[in-house]
């Protein structure tokens, strides 16, 4: 973070010409006899790291690719993809039981902390633990935590929250989104109850069907989510009795939100790397050019 | 610049995605729907630049990584616009950012991957240019800083201009041309003391 604005046009000292050096690097020979003497040495790295394109892949990879395009593309194209295996609690126990062993901590409540959701009186122990490394967080998390309270009938949680890991553009993010479609048209699929009932299943369903198809991120994909809200003129008990039956209902439907697509080849934790722009900011572990 | 730089910032990278921007977006548009002719293009394009990339910068598996990137684009190609180049610097970004998450799961720093010497080939020039990748190349290039090594190897192994380059690192443009001052600087250094070159 230092060196990027500082080094800004310092150009260190010597002789050495910007012409001549884009010539280095790009592969032609340099007018200034030093920098000359150098082209060697970079055709040797460029050599030793020319990676031929295996031919026998290149059928069967463009395939696979091509596959995930689609899928991605559109949630309901191509091969059905095998769910992803539920591990991610699982594998956050044993930092978790670590963290309550340093706290003095008694098992249940680490079990406590380790499945709060938003709103619960540990969240925000959770999110120190994460914080500090104790737990598996991020994006991942914050997906559980949205399938979670969808599943406990907390439907507009669930949303805003998923919505919050949507932002981050995170391509497990847009899965999950997908996973809440396949919960939208489990609702649809289902019409019995009452009218009011009804319209509530088919405003969630807009909802889901927007956060899973819509480009929009960061502040526009709130604003997006917050537009979909269900009436407000909806009684609160009605929707609490309604949500409850949706999540009852749609727990039961293999399509739900917690059977999420497992792209191929797909990294079980991948940072923010999907597109430049979003996550920005230079690389924490990126150092400047020295000093 | 000379004419074979100007090639090389603007033209096709190994004879793949064309500059022109016809070409490019009728290449863009099958591959978002998925046609896999397109996606074959891509891969031959990329594969061998980002795991050379990534050997560079000290990938413990550079192939696997470079699949993971590669479905990682596949997977959110639809919401990508532009031209050529600057898909080209989105896979980079993808691949730089896919390389740091790799570390960090890792815990570790990048190693430097050892370049393997083959023997030496029957021409001179050739014997003279395996020569130089020896142990003191190696180690004028691990000696760099890591900021120094990003910029060389997205110049000099993926082929990518410096306004490329400082959209992969988020660096302006100012901060890729110091860099890579002082990274060719300090090499020079290095390999004139060893008597590398002269």
């Amino acid at each position: 973070l230092v060196g990027r604005d500082v080094y800004e046009d310092e150009m260190p000292p010597g002789t050495l010409v910007n012409d001549d050096v884009e010539l280095l690097l790009t592969g032609a020979v340099p007018d200034d006899d030093s920098l000359a003497n150098l082209a060697p040495v970079v055709a040797s790295l460029r050599a030793e790291y020319t990676i031929a394109v295996p031919e026998s892949e290149v059928v069967r990879e463009g395939a696979g690719l091509a596959a995930a395009a689609r899928r991605a593309a559109s949630p309901t194209a191509g091969a059905q993809p095998k769910p992803r295996p539920r591990r991610r609690l699982r594998r956050t126990l044993v930092p978790l039981l670590a963290a309550a062993a340093v706290l003095g901590a008694t098992t249940g409540a680490a079990y406590a902390v380790e499945d709060s959701l938003p709103g619960d009186s540990f969240y925000g122990l959770k999110l120190a633990f994460e914080s500090v490394g104790l737990l598996n967080g991020g994006v991942e998390a914050r997906i559980a935590e949205a399938e979670a309270l969808f599943a406990g009938g907390k439907v507009d949680e669930a949303l805003a929250h998923a919505a919050e890991a949507a932002e981050s553009g995170n391509p497990e993010a847009l899965e999950a989104a997908e996973g809440l479609q396949r919960a939208a048209e489990a609702l649809r699929t289902n019409q019995q109850g009452s009218d009011r009932a009804l319209d509530i299943r088919s405003q969630v369903a807009d909802r889901f069907d927007w956060m899973a198809t819509t480009d929009d991120t960061g502040r526009d994909f709130g604003q997006g989510v917050a537009e979909r809200a269900p009436s407000s003129d909806e009684e609160p008990a009605a929707n609490a009795s309604n949500r409850s039956e949706n999540a009852s209902e749609n727990a039961a439907d293999p399509g739900d939100a917690g059977n999420q697509p497992d792209h191929a080849g797909q990294p079980e934790s991948p940072g923010n790397t999907d597109s430049p722009g979003q996550g920005g900011g230079k690389p924490t572990d990126q150092e400047d050019d020295g000093s | 610049l000379s004419a074979a730089v100007e090639q090389r910032r603007n033209g096709p990278l190994e004879g793949g995605l064309s500059p022109d921007g016809e070409a490019f977006q009728s290449l863009l548009d099958a591959a978002k729907a998925g046609a896999e002719w397109a996606w074959e293009q891509i891969y031959r394009e990329f594969y061998g630049a980002v795991t050379g990339y990534l050997a560079s910068r000290g990938s413990p598996d550079p192939d696997g990584l470079t699949g993971d990137v590669l479905f990682k684009v596949a997977g959110s190609i639809h919401r990508f616009e532009g031209d050529s180049a600057s898909f080209r610097s989105w896979v980079f970004v993808i691949a730089h950012r896919s390389l740091i998450d790799e570390r960090r799961k890792l815990g570790r720093r990048p190693v430097q991957t050892e370049l393997p010497i083959e023997a030496p080939g029957g021409d001179v020039e050739s014997e003279a240019m395996e020569r130089l990748v020896t142990s003191e190349l190696l180690e004028a290039f691990d000696e760099l800083t890591e900021g120094q090594r990003d910029v060389l190897s997205l110049r000099i192994i993926a082929g990518l201009s410096l306004e490329e380059t400082a959209q992969v690192l988020d660096m302006k443009v100012g901060a890729v041309k110091a860099t890579q001052h002082r990274a060719i600087g300090n090499l020079r250094q290095r390999l004139e003391s060893e008597g590398t070159v002269r």
